[in-house]
């Protein structure tokens, strides 16, 4: 038995009598739970009767259970009967004190439900839609890359050393005419202007020809890591054994041929393929641009009222998500917000304005969805299903026997509407010509 | 003695339970000296109850060790009641 009162558009607050058959039930029901952890003398583990337990412990010590059980079946119960759509979990009222055996209790729950939307505008916004062209000169830049990323080291032979070269060499440190720890290596590799060295340091080798030795002088900086060092002078005897070039491989069709990519022989063939991939790539970023920006105007337009626990929950269960993820990778939660250079207040006011942006999204979409009558016919969910099969490498009767059908065809509503909303979207262009 | 003497206590157990159960028999421990049919009678005046029968039995101390210290469990007479068949003793059954 429940009663329906309305606080605001979305919240109701149900009054829920509990019957005392209901509640002895429940009693039934925890002291079920308990009853093999019982330990009374006289009797085995698990074979106290309940009369013998009330005696001994007293039928409160069941109150707090049986209530719960209670509340979740009736509360069930009710909200199905008075047709709720429930987003976050009910806040429960209910007077303990009153609460006797053989008699029932009634309880409150105050229940955010689903807002109702007043949509405003949301066709006809005008957008221009990124232009998705590739250009020469962007083709270009992606070929000077992929040639970048596959440039050699060369020896130069017989050369003196400078900028940008690359030179291997040994060296060790010494202060005060000692050598200190970590000042000494054999073959290293450095390129000259780098600045990965103590300032001073590389300009001295510039000139430097491969099999010479130098002495070079620098003096470490007040600021050093290593405190004993710091502001001491240093000499370094160095000694040079290769110097190296960075040479750019030339964009040939023998190039082409060493990436070893399929189906593509010639630096025609290469450029076409990258031409395609940044198409692609254009294409992808400028549709969701659009999508942004149509989803953005129509939440913005329409009002609704999003009941706070809606976005609490919405927000811990992103907070969940993202430690969840950040474990994956091994991190403690703590180092994440610092690499994030985020504090705990931050984030987590962070993470509610996009719970709050996505509820409004959610609500908006679904709108709008209602208001055009767009729907999802069977082929399409059945099309869905397939994706989602494809997409994780499974039999189409696996995902159906653990994909609700109902979430399944949500999803395709959810699509359509994305897409009705971002083909309402009006270039500026068109509009000027009107 | 009066009757308060002689029964000590209601043995409550899985055993005695069964037996309130199936054959409205309840258990009690009595004084050593009490014969049955003081027994009974101490019954009825504290119960308010009519009593069928009186079975007793002395149970043998048993062996019992503490540390180095070797002793028995203390002696206890059982009795068994069996009440007409609309009675009930309210301490075995809530």
């Amino acid at each position: 038995m429940a009663k329906l009162e309305k606080i605001s558009d979305a919240r109701v607050k149900l009054t829920v009598e509990v019957s005392a058959a209901q509640f002895e039930h429940g009693l039934d029901y925890a002291f079920d739970q308990i009853k093999d952890d019982v330990e009374i003398k006289g009797f085995r583990k698990g074979k106290v009767s309940r009369k013998v337990f009330e005696q001994h412990k007293g039928v409160e010590s069941l109150y707090e259970d049986a209530i719960n059980h209670v509340i979740q079946e009736t509360y069930h119960v009710a909200v199905e009967e008075e047709n709720l759509d429930v987003v976050a979990q009910p806040k429960i009222d209910l007077d303990i004190t009153a609460v006797k055996k053989g008699a029932g209790f009634t309880y409150t729950a105050t229940v955010a439900i689903k807002p109702p939307v007043t949509l405003g505008q949301y066709k006809g916004f005008t957008y221009n839609i990124e232009s998705t062209e590739v250009t020469e000169a962007e083709i270009d830049t992606k070929m000077n890359e992929l040639l970048g990323q596959n440039a050699q080291l060369v020896v130069k032979e017989a050369a003196e050393l400078s900028k940008d070269d690359t030179a291997v060499f040994d060296f060790e440190g010494f202060v005060d005419g000692e050598a200190f720890e970590g000042g000494k290596a054999e073959n290293h590799e450095l390129v000259i202007g780098s600045g990965q060295f103590i300032p001073g340091f590389e300009e001295q080798m510039i000139g430097m020809k491969p099999g010479e030795a130098r002495d070079v002088q620098v003096t470490f900086p007040e600021a050093y890591q290593a405190e004993h060092l710091a502001g001491k002078d240093a000499i370094f005897k160095t000694k040079l054994h290769e110097v190296k070039v960075r040479q750019v491989p030339e964009l040939n069709d023998a190039f082409v041929k060493d990436l070893e990519r399929e189906g593509i022989e010639t630096v025609d063939a290469l450029k076409e393929d990258t031409k395609k991939s940044l198409l692609a790539e254009k294409k992808q970023s400028s549709e969701n641009k659009a999508i942004d920006f149509a989803v953005e105007q129509a939440a913005k337009q329409a009002t609704i009222d999003i009941p706070e626990e809606m976005i609490t929950q919405e927000k811990n269960r992103q907070i969940d998500n993202i430690k969840r993820q950040v474990q994956q990778y091994g991190m403690p939660f703590e180092q994440y917000l610092q690499f994030s250079g985020l504090d705990q207040e931050t984030f987590e006011k962070n993470t509610e304005e996009q719970a709050e942006r996505a509820i409004r999204y959610n609500l908006t979409i679904e709108a709008v969805s209602a208001a055009e009558g767009i729907t999802a016919t069977d082929e399409e969910v059945e099309a869905k299903y397939a994706d989602i099969a494809k997409q994780y490498n499974l039999e189409v009767e696996q995902v159906r026997s653990q994909v609700d059908s109902d979430a399944v065809k949500q999803e395709v509503v959810f699509r359509k509407t994305i897409d009705f909303l971002v083909s309402e979207l009006t270039p500026e262009s068109e509009e000027k010509t009107e | 003695m009066v009757a308060a003497d002689i029964i000590k206590r209601p043995i409550i157990t899985e055993k005695s339970m069964q037996l309130v159960e199936k054959l409205n028999q309840y258990t009690f421990s009595v004084d050593k000296r009490a014969n049955k049919i003081q027994i009974k009678q101490a019954i009825e005046e504290l119960f308010d109850v009519k009593v069928l029968k009186v079975n007793i039995i002395n149970t043998t101390p048993k062996k019992k060790r503490v540390g180095r210290y070797e002793g028995y469990k203390n002696e206890m007479t059982k009795a068994i009641v069996t009440l007409a068949k609309e009675d009930k003793i309210e301490i075995f059954s809530a």
